[in-house]
């Protein structure tokens, strides 16, 4: 395993892309929280060493969109609607105050987080596509779908400048 | 403007300092708490890596014929929730198949939802990448088998040749799904690809070696709080036992499902076992010698028929004593008959021999509970001969 300290400098490094990730995928502070602590403890399991920094920034980033689809997926996700349990309820912290955040967290997991990886992360489509495991081809159509969804959005909110044109630079990336 | 602020929209989210330690302190205890588990738990263990080492031989062994320990699942789940394509005109129901010829590698898991429009006496098909599913190594590829039944029982003759036409697919007993039909597939349940990595298969295996230990279960996938059961009783009021095989790591997600053994007798002395064991339960007693005998018995004969079962006697007692004691209720079995290994590639026979399934899917299929016995039983009898008459692969039997 990892030394310890060797992961927490590395958790340091990453920590802000990895919960910004984890948040865009579970959409409140406590399950990104919980997605969070997941991919650390498969960090401080992890046998063998990295090989750069790019290297750990991939894995973790890897891992973390892994372990927040497992959370989706899980069971009582699925099954329960828990606002029908108001004994477990829990109230959910967003960030959501700034407008644009809000209008992409308001669109589906599939088409906010390539969203955040390729205009925030600055990752490429190619990139994009491999750390999620899905085709190039799927990432630049929920790239393209996220945008009209969004572009819907603004147009309700009366801001398009400058989105149409960052449109059509995706495709050539 | 709005491109710049979409640049800079997660700048605020942020761990705040509190957040991350708890996160890093969480963190450490837990790997510290798995790794003082493992200590204990060498017995578990040791049996899991007895299990998958008998499975890997069995792996190497099956395609020579000898299909040792392998065995299919193929379940059957509540309607999944699905946005309506055509309101009130289409049901989906999720069909979730498994197949595993081995530990690590030919670990197929398939899942598809199988869309019936009863007044068109339409059966719709798509692959879908599911909750439970674990690897698709044969991504693409599905069991058509189930389906098959499932279009007779929805009253469409030649579900094959529909699916085929209407998908433009082969017509091999396995589908492959084209990038349309799985983008629509993934579209329709807004569902993601999964990808385990090999060696959280192999954890997932050294978990499930702790068979039916609740309070290992509540340890190893805590809930939000620990009174809520992960098999919690369904909404509607159903508890159904689960026997799936122990290797299936997501048994106890799985609810409202029933299991699957490799024949109707099986199923049948199981469920009065079961029944035997409500009896001695409600008289204060525990499994007795009569029961341990009758179980042994059914293994015997199972291995005379040349069926093979990877469950001891004293698992199947626990299983069925637990879920006695739990108050569970079967509600529906399915029988799954013995595939030999060339066919497990993706393929199965799937046989419902049971009535209880039969009920459970026939109440899915015709929208009532199955109160009507009379009607019910009619309904069952035809679709049970009808299915008698199609091979696994979904054609007819001369």
């Amino acid at each position: 395993m990892l030394d310890e300290r060797d992961v927490l400098s590395i958790y340091t490094r990453h920590k802000n892309a990895l919960y910004r990730l984890c948040y865009c995928y579970m959409g409140n502070v406590q399950d990104a929280s919980d997605a969070m602590q997941n991919t650390i403890v498969k960090l401080l399991e992890r046998e063998q060493a990295f090989e750069s920094v790019e290297h750990e920034r991939g894995w973790l980033m890897k891992v973390a969109a892994n372990e927040c689809r497992r959370l989706l997926k899980h069971w009582w996700r699925k099954r329960e609607d828990l606002d029908e349990y108001p004994e477990y309820a829990v109230q959910e912290e967003r960030y959501e105050e700034n407008g644009i955040l809000s209008m992409v967290m308001s669109l589906s997991v599939k088409y906010r987080v390539p969203i955040y990886m390729y205009y925030y992360e600055g990752y490429a489509v190619a990139e994009i596509s491999q750390l999620l495991h899905v085709k190039e081809s799927t990432i630049l159509s929920q790239l393209r779908r996220g945008r009209q969804k969004l572009k819907v959005e603004l147009e309700a909110d009366g801001d398009l400048s400058g989105f149409a044109h960052r449109q059509k630079g995706v495709e050539g990336k | 403007m709005r491109e710049e602020k979409l640049k800079s929209a997660w700048d605020d989210v942020q761990m705040t300092r509190k957040q991350e330690d708890r996160i890093w302190r969480h963190a450490r205890a837990e790997v510290h708490k798995k790794m003082n588990r493992k200590g204990k738990h060498w017995r578990f263990l040791s049996i899991g890596s007895a299990i998958a080492s008998c499975m890997i031989l069995a792996a190497v062994i099956a395609p020579m014929g000898l299909s040792l320990m392998n065995q299919q699942s193929v379940m059957a789940e509540y309607p999944i929730e699905l946005p309506e394509s055509e309101p009130g005109a289409w049901k989906h129901y999720a069909l979730i198949h498994s197949a595993k010829a081995s530990v690590m590698k030919d670990v197929n898991h398939f899942t598809s939802v199988i869309s019936v429009n009863e007044e068109q006496k339409e059966i719709k098909l798509t692959y879908v990448p599911h909750h439970l599913t674990l690897v698709s190594c044969n991504e693409g590829t599905i069991c058509t088998s189930a389906v098959t039944f499932m279009g007779y029982l929805g009253g469409l003759e030649n579900v094959t040749e529909y699916l085929g036409t209407q998908l433009n697919l082969p017509l091999e007993g396995s589908i492959a799904l084209n990038d349309d039909a799985r983008e629509l597939a993934i579209d329709l349940v807004d569902g993601v690809t999964v990808d385990f990595a090999a060696d959280e298969v192999s954890d997932y295996l050294n978990y499930s070696s702790l068979l039916w230990n609740p309070q290992k279960e509540l340890e190893t996938y805590p809930v939000a709080d620990p009174s809520v059961k992960p098999w919690m009783e369904s909404r509607d009021g159903y508890r159904t036992v689960y026997w799936c095989d122990e290797y299936f790591p997501y048994r106890n997600q799985v609810r409202d499902v029933y299991e699957v053994h490799q024949s109707a007798r099986c199923i049948e002395v199981i469920v009065s076992v079961f029944e035997e064991m409500k009896e001695m339960k409600a008289e204060g007693l525990k499994a007795s010698k009569m029961v341990r005998q009758v179980i042994r018995n059914l293994f015997r004969d199972m291995e005379e028929a040349g069926m093979e079962t990877d469950l001891e006697t004293e698992q199947l007692i626990d299983v069925l004593w637990q879920a006695v004691r739990d108050d569970y209720q079967v509600t529906g079995v399915c029988n799954l008959s013995y595939c030999d290994a060339i066919e497990m590639q993706g393929i199965g026979c799937f046989v419902a021999d049971w009535t209880g399934m039969l009920e459970y899917v026939a109440e899915f299929l015709y929208g009532e509970p199955v109160g009507n016995e009379a009607e019910t039983a009619k309904i069952l009898e035809e679709t049970y001969e009808q299915y008698q008459n199609i091979d696994h692969r979904g054609n007819r039997r001369e």
